[in-house]
């Protein structure tokens, strides 16, 4: 891809732990296009959050990362503190999944959205009058008032509202979203899911959405990258993958989403729980799960190949889509 | 009859003074019941009271006003209730693993139940194969039995927490969040045991959600709360199709779906 704002190669993590190093992301290679949202699903275990950690660079001490993340001709694994630092809240901000315990409850809500423009020399007032406009554009209602109280004085999803204001303060091109609606009301969640919409309209900037939530995937993202047990299972647009799936697990995954509109039925469980990458099974990660699996998915790690255009999976006997 | 009847029931966690001066009640005058044999779904979003009401049905929470009925007896909180009506109220929570005791084994969690309402252990074998019994039953290995919390899955931890609630041969099961906590491709797996559950042992299921596609495939009828007040009770059919108050349709059409995206 040409247009892309981020490529990731190759990309491994190993985290330390009890027994030796674990592998949380295995050989993840794929890339987020200028102005387009692309969702990482996966559920627990699946390395979607450690991916998004390494693209802002907060992993925890001692992780040990391999392979490349292209930024503008620049390689974010290999590039100084300092440097990415200076990208960190800027070209690149991040909105983390519980806005409860993302904000400093000692501070104004003001003083942590504009904090970003006050460390870049911005005079106070126009500090000031920025926030205000932030907090506005946001839909935080009565920001004049509103931008000098504490979180606590705002609810769950006014909270969320002002995680997106602190976001967009550094102008960034890329935004990295971790499940920002999973500790929000339905009514809520919709809210600010148009929020998040409507804002990359007019920014035309990239968001990449970490998220187990299918539903919310299926009505945000452009392109889908689905991950088990820190490798990838499939790549392609979102709206194909996700009525279409070409890898059993996605599949599995989109049969279980109880429908509100129509009466489903209970869908046939997967056997067994996610698969830990600290005990991550031979070949297939998946095939210990699997229905279709055979002899040399137990055998073979099954590599990412295209089915279709713009449609990439990892099975030996991909579906048909 | 009704297996369980709450009436007019009020709970308010505000002091008496500010009570006074008209702090909301978290749950202002709700009245619904279980039958024996039926789910009963109760949503809202959070702060709408629900969870307050299945704490009081449990008696972890003493309202301020109102009654809850048992076979039309009325119980108060767990402490005051007959040793029969605590045995045959059980609840499953949400999190997983915070309900279960990380330093006892499988075993010792079930086989306390046992301990504490005698009448309920089994009588006629030991009581390490009715535990392997429970576990099948709820889908684990009976080897489980030997090992404690912190080495089990999410979904294997539910299962215990729903064996454990099993044990004691309850009629009434109160779920609240039950599977709100766990990924996508296990939850299928909890819900379908709850449905065979309740088909094979006359189990009546409250059970407190905010997923609203969880209910659709579950409940036979729905209690709808919003601010403390029930806004709807109706069948999940009716509701689904005819939603009657506007604070349901609210609801419904904020839910989102995978289909028509």
């Amino acid at each position: 891809m040409t247009d892309a704002l981020l490529q990731i190669e190759h990309l491994s993590i190993d985290l330390p732990g009890p027994a030796g190093p674990v592998r949380v992301v295995d050989d993840v290679s794929f890339a987020v296009a200028a102005g387009r949202t692309t969702g990482l699903i996966g559920e627990s275990g699946s390395g979607k959050t450690m991916t998004a950690t390494a693209v802002i660079g907060l992993l925890p001490a001692g992780a040990e990362v391999s392979g490349s993340m292209w930024w503008q001709g620049e390689d974010l694994v290999t590039m100084a503190e300092k440097d990415r630092r200076r990208l960190r809240g800027r070209a690149i901000a991040m909105i983390f999944q519980d806005p409860q315990s993302a904000l400093n409850p000692t501070q104004t809500i003001g003083r942590q959205v504009g904090e970003i423009l006050r460390r870049g020399g911005m005079p106070k007032q126009e500090v000031r009058q920025k926030v205000i406009d932030l907090l506005d554009r946001v839909g935080v209602p009565d920001p004049r008032t509103r931008h000098a109280q504490y979180p606590h004085q705002y609810s769950g999803g006014l909270r969320q509202r002002a995680m997106v204001a602190t976001a967009l303060a550094g102008s960034p091109q890329l935004i990295l979203a971790d499940e920002p609606t999973t500790a929000l009301d339905v009514t809520v969640q919709a809210r600010i899911l148009a929020l998040l919409r409507r804002i990359r309209e007019e920014e035309g900037m990239a968001m990449l959405l970490v998220s187990h939530d299918l539903r919310v995937m299926a009505h945000v993202a452009d392109e889908v990258v689905v991950m088990y047990a820190g490798r990838l299972c499939e790549i392609g647009p979102g709206r194909e993958v996700l009525s279409s799936p070409a890898h059993p697990y996605t599949r599995a995954l989109v049969v279980s989403v109880p429908a509100v509109r129509s009466r489903t039925a209970i869908a046939e469980p997967l056997p067994g729980s996610p698969a830990s990458p600290a005990d991550r099974p031979s070949g297939c990660p998946f095939h210990p799960r699997c229905a279709k699996a055979r002899a040399v998915c137990r055998t073979e790690v099954p590599q990412m190949r295209q089915v279709a255009p713009g449609r990439q999976v990892a099975c030996h006997f991909p579906e048909e889509t | 009859m009704s297996l369980i009847e709450v009436r007019d029931l009020v709970v308010n966690f505000h002091s008496r003074r500010e009570r006074r001066r008209g702090r909301p009640n978290a749950v202002d005058g709700v009245s619904l019941a279980v039958r024996p044999d039926e789910t009963l779904a109760v949503v809202g979003e959070s702060g709408s009271g629900k969870t307050t009401v299945a704490r009081c049905v449990a008696g972890l929470q003493t309202p301020q006003a109102g009654t809850v009925l048992f076979d039309g007896a009325p119980v108060g909180r767990v402490a005051k209730r007959p040793p029969e009506v605590r045995r045959a109220i059980q609840m499953v929570f949400q999190d997983p693993a915070a309900s279960l005791n990380p330093r006892m084994t499988v075993r010792s969690i079930i086989a306390e139940t046992w301990r504490t309402h005698r009448s309920a252990a089994p009588a006629d074998r030991s009581w390490d194969d009715a535990i392997a019994e429970l576990l099948r039953d709820v889908g684990l290995d009976p080897g489980v039995a030997d090992r404690r919390a912190p080495s089990l899955s999410g979904g294997q931890c539910q299962r215990v927490s729903i064996a454990r609630a099993l044990a004691l041969r309850p009629r009434l099961l109160v779920c609240d969040e039950a599977v709100s906590a766990l990924d996508v491709s296990v939850q299928s797996q909890i819900l379908r045991l709850l449905a065979g559950l309740r088909a094979s042992r006359e189990l009546a299921i409250l059970f407190i959600t905010h997923d609203l596609g969880v209910v659709r495939q579950i409940a036979d009828r729905v209690a709808v709360m919003h601010q403390g007040r029930l806004v709807e009770t109706a069948t999940a059919d009716d509701l689904f199709e005819r939603p009657g108050h506007p604070y349901t349709r609210k609801l419904l059409d904020a839910a989102l779906d995978l289909e028509g995206a």
